[in-house]
């Protein structure tokens, strides 16, 4: 067998045999390597494989947090070990035992005050002739500040990480909602709650303020079935923006639980014991909104974590007011846009209308010029009948110009006919109806030639006459039938020649379609004409 | 002259419509059919035998295209009255003549015996 024919001398770690170390725990003053080990605070420790004890140096105790007198057994060591480092420690040991390499094994220790504290334990194991393993025998240090300080080291790179990440993706970015969500999650995992929420003010376009919110760590469900944070006691600072709220225990803080209904947090809320919260606050010093962070167990967030929220709360207050910049510089844009946009159209509309309200008075000035005998015919006939086009432009106006009445259009026609005491004249219709801009304007016109006429030569020309206007709606087919018949004025001769206003009711009547007569009756005139209806209701 | 040129009249404001009837009488034309929206002037275009169209661009807020549509697919030539100026029509249509309102007699006579007399 290869292993029985080695020497004890020949095993690797084993440089001195245990017959020839002096015992370490009664150190003599000449015992120099004694003195070494309590000098560079390092403890001693031997495992006797064969009876399971253990020897070990009061500083080697002092690692495990024991005092001299105290005994360290195995069991002592299972008890006090931190459970999840102990397979770590038992592998490293088992390789030594198999393999004979050096152990270094570095572990956590639960001192006798709760406490946890770093052991590095280096060690070697011991063989008899046959190479079995007999002993192990090692030092050990306490590494707690050491590993403190790498913890404390990858923390705060970690942190630095994340920092950096949170200002490039909050810098590439302008979209409100994607700012508020990426602070969120960061903040939260930063911080190291279980859940975090920013809650943020928005405006909507009447300018009202309201509150949304993002979540990190839990499902929007567990927040949605609250209320909205109100200004109580506790949420007040960080709505105010009067400063960062940290509480190790938010239920030991006098602020807590002080508010209607709820006296605390609602039924069903998410346990939260450690509290932070964070105002984000812009440039202008308003308060864009609060992050809040929480936690079931208490003592969770730190000044540290609190100095790096509160970084994060400034780098988002800068993202959040650019994108509100961004906003409303791009609304202010797109208003702009519109009214130019607007403007053309109205502008492009207005000419069309000055061209045509134009043409329309050249066709009025050659249809009278056609039938006047003398200039001051003439002159009397235009003036009227502008007068007329200027009164269809009222009515138009006055209903935005998207049409207007039949009633009012005859109303208007015939004011000034009205006299006192009885009317001259009586409307009766079935129903009213509101005809189209360009309809109105040729029915307005129309409607005065026959006023004027009556006026000249007709029922209205006398102090008894009466016109009577009668008109039916109907919607299949959709028109309006309107009879104009005046009595009660002096007999009745047909004009020489066909009128402007006649011509105007059979151009409104839409050609030969449509039925017009005009009776020139003794006792007076009867006209009657269908106007075709568009789409319905309108002319 | 051309006596008995047959025009049609595609105007949806009645005083206009009434004032170019009355041009084209005293220059001599006949007006075979007047028209004052897209769907009555569809209709007349399809189906009357005329020598030339005049369209307004703008009837009632609709634009008169379909009717120069119908027109130009049956070779028959037309003249566009516009208040809006010569923006505003369509790149086939840019060449075409067209009539600024409000207008002459002269200018109304003119543009049509160009056309007639091509």
């Amino acid at each position: 067998m290869a292993l029985g024919r080695r020497g004890a001398g020949q095993w690797p770690g084993s440089v001195v045999s245990a017959a020839e170390l002096p015992d370490p725990l009664e150190p003599t003053e000449s015992d120099p390597l004694a003195a070494v080990l309590a000098a560079g605070r390092v403890g001693y420790w031997e495992h006797d494989l064969q009876t399971g004890l253990f020897r070990v140096s009061d500083e080697f105790k002092a690692h495990w947090g024991l005092p001299p007198e105290a005994s360290f057994t195995t069991d002592v060591l299972r008890r006090n070990i931190y459970p999840d480092d102990a397979p770590g420690r038992a592998a490293l040991i088992e390789q030594t035992l198999a393999t004979g390499v050096a152990l270094d094994a570095e572990y956590r220790v639960i001192w006798p005050d709760g406490s946890v504290h770093w052991m590095n334990v280096r060690g070697t194991a011991e063989r008899n002739r046959k190479g079995h393993p007999t002993r192990l025998i090692g030092v050990s240090l306490d590494i707690t500040d050491r590993k403190r300080a790498e913890e404390t080291l990858r923390a705060e790179s970690e942190s630095l990480e994340l920092l950096n990440k949170i200002g490039a993706a909050l810098g590439g970015n302008l979209e409100l909602e994607a700012i508020v969500q990426i602070v969120t999650d960061a903040a939260t995992q930063l911080s190291g709650a279980q859940f975090g929420a920013f809650f943020y003010n928005v405006l909507d376009a009447q300018g009202e303020s309201y509150t949304l919110y993002t979540i990190s760590g839990v499902a929007r469900e567990a927040f949605s079935k609250f209320p909205m944070p109100r200004n109580t006691q506790v949420f007040e600072p960080t709505f105010r923006g009067t400063g960062i709220m940290r509480s190790d225990d938010i239920r030991l803080d006098p602020r807590y639980g002080k508010n209607d209904p709820y006296f605390g947090m609602p039924k069903g809320h998410l346990p939260v014991v450690s509290y932070l919260a964070v105002p984000v606050i812009s440039r202008s010093g308003a308060v864009l909104g609060g992050l809040f962070f929480g936690h079931e167990k208490p003592g969770i967030f730190n000044e540290r974590i609190e100095r790096l929220i509160a970084g994060i709360a400034a780098q988002a207050a800068v993202a959040i007011d650019n994108a509100n910049l961004l906003q409303s510089a791009q609304a202010e844009l797109e208003e702009r846009r519109r009214f130019e946009s607007h403007q053309e159209l109205l502008l492009a509309e207005l000419n069309h209308r000055v061209k045509n309200t134009l043409a329309i008075v050249l066709s009025i000035a050659t249809q009278t010029l056609r039938n006047s005998d003398s200039p001051e015919a003439f002159r009397h006939g235009f003036e009227a009948r502008i007068l007329a086009l200027a009164e269809a432009h009222n009515l138009l106006t006055d209903g935005n110009w998207e049409g207007a009445s039949l009633r009012a259009i005859l109303e208007r026609v015939l004011q000034p006919y009205r006299g006192a005491g009885t009317p001259r004249y009586v409307l009766d219709g079935n129903r009213d109806v509101r005809v189209g801009p360009k309809t109105a304007v040729s029915l307005v016109m129309a409607l005065n030639e026959l006023a004027t006429n009556a006026a000249k030569y007709g029922a209205l020309s006398n102090s008894e006459g009466t016109v009577k206007v009668n008109w039916v709606v109907s919607d299949d087919p959709a028109k309006i039938h309107l009879r104009w018949e005046e009595a009660g004025g002096p007999p009745v001769v047909a004009p020489r020649r066909t009128g402007f206003g006649s011509r105007l009711i059979r151009a409104l009547s839409n050609d030969a379609a449509a039925e017009v007569m005009m009776d020139f009756a003794p006792s007076g005139l009867i006209c009657t004409f269908d106007l075709p209806l568009r789409s319905g209701a309108e002319a | 002259m051309a006596a008995s040129q047959k025009i049609l009249l595609v105007e949806d404001e009645y005083l206009i419509r009434m004032l170019l009837e009355d041009m084209l009488d005293d220059l001599g034309y006949s007006v075979v059919g007047a028209a004052g929206s897209v769907s009555e002037a569809s209709k007349l275009a399809s189906s009357t035998e005329c020598d030339v169209a005049i369209l307004d661009v703008n009837l009632d807020g609709q634009e008169v295209f379909p009717v120069a549509d119908i027109l130009a697919s049956r070779g028959l030539p037309f003249v566009f009255v516009t208040g809006y100026g010569g923006a505003g029509l369509p790149e086939q249509y840019r060449s075409r003549p067209t009539l600024q309102k409000p207008f002459q007699l002269d200018e109304l006579s003119k543009t049509l015996d160009a056309i007639l007399t091509q």
